[in-house]
């Protein structure tokens, strides 16, 4: 019997989105100098959707 | 001709493209498994697509824009994990779920807990869905005869049956084929109604950074993460909308059950993921800019329409007014349709065992039942109950709480037991609702919460420690079933 295989990269990704991202919502009184918001928001609000998108791709190309 | 004129020019065109898709692939339905799932005859395109329009609400479109335009970047956590929901989904169930969907010859997401946990379980899970699932429906058609009433000025009911009488038409006609082809569509035209809107709405607010310097002034706690709600809330909001999806949308979660292909499955991911990426980043700018642009609003939920009509021609207007009504048809359509298969074959033939019926007979049953619940939606909608308020606003909540960890323990843990499996979910569902009832009595509010946990993560936690607890001192599921469960050859699945 073959057993299922758990996708543990793609877990792991999803892990760092996670924490990351519940670290970055918490940081207080970041300075605005990125087009008018803070760091932490653009990064979440933004850069964090080429995140996801890769990690898709990743997933979709070697099913991991 | 004035605006309101175009827009209904647009939107009637949109309506007849709706019909005629229902039409075209009412040919194609030749059985049960065609109306309600399509089996092995849909794209990956068309899945993925589905699955996030499906998963997209109206709210997505009107809402979300309202409410990132008052909470400002506060929601902005939340509407990335909205749009991480397909990576979540599809990584995490997707493909366990097509799997045994394809070997234990499941039509829906109850068939897949009667596989693994038992008969009981089926049916409890069943039950909870549909009483979940039904007032939905009523939600979305109010808030589409709303928009309508609002936008175009035919009046309320007049509009409620329009709208709810083409969906039930083309879902009825279709099955699976036409929600889904009409998912893609509808997908397409919500990122044409986004890609239209967005550069203009940027343009006038002055460019990027001019429009956040705008925004500051018009919600100063708004430009950051915190300053409009307690930090657990924004926590909670950001765990919730990407991951609790894999329980608390079972009719998304139901596109994994068209495709036997494991290929196409993940190409499917690309698209949804695509699809959502693009939906909820351009939603978030645009209702920024809607603070920038018109600090002066009487509701959030006008900020789309008011931003429509104050800057684009009326015939784009009507494409973007065409994009929000389809993005509440699509989850209509598919809640319909996963409402009545799960009535027809988990209530009908297996809970009160009619399992002689012909595949003619389901079908024509399907079709039945879809027609009842659409009226029921209908009906309902004219004008809610309390209680039924009550339920939309917690329906998603609950079928979070009760299913995602029972499913993904089902799934992926050999050791979960028949017992834990139904006791989790049960567990899960009160869980949620009490909570629900406790920030009720502390805050006289439905979307206030005692530490600002949601309930959906209060009642999955709930779930997830009652199943491992349960499945520690209950008896072992029968070996042969876990076997058939957890063999993973190609010789078994397909």
């Amino acid at each position: 019997m073959k057993k299922p295989e758990f996708p543990k990269v793609s877990l792991m990704l999803m892990i760092i989105f996670t924490v990351v991202g519940c670290i970055l919502v918490s940081i207080p009184n970041l300075p605005r100098n990125i087009f008018g918001i803070d760091i932490a928001v653009f990064t979440v609000g933004y850069l964090g959707y080429i995140y996801l998108i890769l990690a898709c791709m990743y997933y979709a190309k070697t099913g991991k | 001709m004035n605006s309101q004129f175009m827009y209904i020019v647009i939107i009637s065109l949109y309506f007849i493209a709706m019909i005629g898709i229902g039409v075209f692939f009412s040919k194609r339905v030749s059985d049960d498994k065609d109306y309600f799932l399509a089996k092995d005859k849909l794209s990956a395109p068309v899945i993925g697509f589905s699955f996030s329009a499906t998963q997209m609400s109206g709210s997505t479109y009107m809402g979300t824009i309202g409410t990132v335009r008052g909470m400002g970047y506060s929601f902005v956590p939340s509407a990335l994990s909205s749009a991480a929901a397909p990576w979540f989904c599809y990584v995490l169930v997707g493909d366990r779920i097509r799997k045994i969907s394809a070997r234990f010859k499941c039509a829906t997401i109850a068939d897949i807990f009667e596989a693994r946990f038992g008969r009981i379980t089926g049916i409890v899970s069943a039950v909870i869905i549909i009483i979940a699932s039904i007032p939905s429906i009523a939600a979305q058609l109010k808030a589409a005869g709303t928009a309508f009433e609002v936008l175009i000025g035919i009046p309320y009911v007049a509009s409620l049956f329009l709208f709810g009488g083409i969906v039930v038409v083309y879902t009825l006609l279709g099955g699976m084929f036409a929600v889904a082809w009409t998912d893609l569509i509808q997908g397409i035209l919500m990122i044409l109604g986004m890609t239209i809107l967005l550069p203009v709405v940027l343009v006038a607010a002055g460019g990027f950074t001019a429009m956040h310097e705008a925004y500051a002034v018009f919600n100063p706690n708004g430009i950051s993460f915190q300053g409009s709600q307690p930090l657990m809330w924004i926590i909670s909001g950001f765990l919730v909308w990407g991951f609790y999806q894999i329980g608390g949308q079972p009719a998304a979660v139901t596109r994994f059950q068209t495709t036997s292909d494991s290929g196409k499955l993940k190409r499917a991911l690309i698209y949804s993921i695509i699809f959502e990426s693009i939906i909820f980043l351009f939603v978030s700018m645009i209702a920024i800019a809607a603070g920038a642009l018109i600090p002066e609003l009487k509701s959030s939920d006008m900020a789309l329409p008011m931003l429509i009509q104050t800057y684009l021609h009326p015939i784009l207007g009507g494409v973007v007014l065409a994009a929000a009504l389809g993005a509440m048809m699509s989850t209509v359509d598919s809640v319909l349709l996963m409402v009545s298969s799960i009535f027809v074959n988990n209530i009908y033939i297996k809970a009160f065992n009619n399992k002689d019926i012909s595949h003619e007979k389901v079908t024509s049953l399907g079709r039945t039942i879809t027609v009842i619940i659409g009226v029921a939606g209908l009906l309902i909608a004219i004008k809610p109950p309390d209680a039924i308020l009550w339920i939309i606003t917690m329906g998603f909540s609950i079928m979070a709480a009760a299913f995602t960890f029972p499913l993904l323990l089902g799934l992926w843990w050999s050791k979960a037991t028949d017992k834990a499996g139904l006791i989790g979910i049960i567990s899960g569902a009160v869980a949620a609702v009490v909570w629900y009832v406790l920030g009720f009595i502390k805050y006289h509010s439905l979307s206030v919460f005692i530490g600002g946990i949601w309930p959906a993560v209060f009642g999955s936690l709930i779930s997830l420690i009652v199943v491992i607890l349960v499945s520690k001192i209950t008896e072992e599921t029968n070996k042969d079933t876990i076997a058939l469960f957890f063999d993973d050859s190609d010789e078994v699945g397909a």
